[in-house]
């Protein structure tokens, strides 16, 4: 029997970023889930600033998926332009016989990693009220939480910023759900049933990622 | 009492490292509206009529408003499409991302060139991203990709 600790680790080993979903509905109940797990994140002072706006109507996600595959589509666009992308994928690319790159870049450059939004069963809007200390920082706990409860309900998300890290498309986004100009936007989780099964990506090391009392120390 | 440019500038510079300690490699994105609402100012003080006129004509009369308004000493701009660049001339805000270049800050705002951006996706409907902004002595070259 698994320990407690050894189911945790398990859900956050065997998440993944799903973006092709079942065209299945997801019960109220689960998706209520998710938020429970998200309103039990941690936050600075306790501000709780966070606010989910969940998204079902069909108009309304077709617009999301806009915003967020010509954001995205943009900004891979110019790394292709500015000879970005070849770097983002360092080593590697260099092995890649040339049909796969020119696929693996036009496919980012279409926006397609992110216009998904638009056929996930849900959206959910996570915004967060600004005048507290760490808006985002909780937001994105809070966000973390629901990624692994999605998880252990058998449900897939993704975590997109694509539609609001651009302050362009963030007003785009607010009015399209008349979000309150006191409010900012953190991200869009997607939630469905997963109708792919994507590998692990690499991790780096610990040893990598992890120093001893004084940055650049190693562990061990 | 009138600030100095020196002062201003300092401020900015320390504002906007403030905006990438926080924001990172994202800050760019962030600061696309930096200066935008100048545009309005610049139409109406100046009396811009920009009906009618094509991209490039249309930034031409902007930049020579800014000029007029003594944000820019001078400015050229070519377009080969999709790329547009600008070089700005003797800038108010030059000394800006020569102190951000002291704090290895990266330069990735520049409200002159958010000025004609506004102008590119509100009057024209393309949408915009800088690909670059560079600065030699007294002139930055902007490189600004258009998307049909």
């Amino acid at each position: 029997m698994l320990s407690e600790s050894d189911i945790v680790l398990k859900v956050i080993k065997e998440r993944r970023s799903i973006r092709k979903y079942k065209q299945v509905s997801v019960p109220d109940e689960l998706i209520l889930k998710c938020l429970e797990a998200a309103r039990w994140a941690p936050s600075g002072e306790d501000a709780q600033p966070w606010r989910f706006i969940v998204v079902k109507d069909e108009k309304t996600k077709e617009e999301l998926g806009k915003i967020a595959g010509k954001g995205s589509g943009r900004r891979f666009t110019l790394e292709l332009y500015t000879g970005k992308m070849e770097e983002r994928f360092g080593e590697k690319v260099k092995m890649w016989p040339e049909e796969k790159k020119k696929q693996v870049f036009e496919k980012l450059a279409s926006g397609k990693v992110s216009a998904f939004l638009a056929e996930a069963p849900v959206d959910i809007v996570v915004c967060a009220y600004k005048d507290v200390w760490d808006p985002r920082e909780d937001c994105s706990a809070a966000i973390q939480n629901m990624l692994l409860m999605a998880k252990s309900l058998g449900l897939g998300s993704c975590w997109v910023i694509a539609p609001v890290t651009d302050v362009r498309d963030e007003l785009k986004v607010k009015k399209l759900l008349g979000v309150p100009e006191e409010y900012k936007l953190v991200s869009v989780v997607a939630l469905g049933y997963p109708n792919e099964d994507p590998k692990p990506r690499p991790r780096k090391s610990l040893e990598e990622v992890v120093f001893l009392e004084r940055f650049g120390q190693k562990l061990r | 009492m009138q600030i100095s440019n020196e002062f201003a500038n300092g401020i900015i510079a320390d504002l906007i490292k403030v905006v990438y300690d926080g924001f990172g490699g994202a800050s760019r994105l962030r600061c696309y509206l930096v200066g935008r609402t100048l545009l309005n100012n610049l139409i109406n003080n100046f009396n811009l009529n920009l009906e009618n006129l094509e991209m490039p004509e249309a930034l031409k009369r902007v930049l020579e408003a800014t000029k007029r308004a003594g944000i820019i000493g001078d400015a050229d701009l070519s377009l080969n499409d999709p790329v547009l660049e600008l070089k700005l001339h003797h800038c108010r805000f030059s000394a800006v991302p020569k102190k951000l270049k002291e704090s290895s800050v990266p330069i990735f705002v520049c409200p002159c060139t958010n000025i004609c951006l506004g102008l590119i996706e509100d009057k024209f409907g393309l949408d915009t991203e800088i690909m670059s902004i560079t600065q030699e002595e007294n002139k930055c070259k902007i490189k600004i990709l258009l998307f049909k």
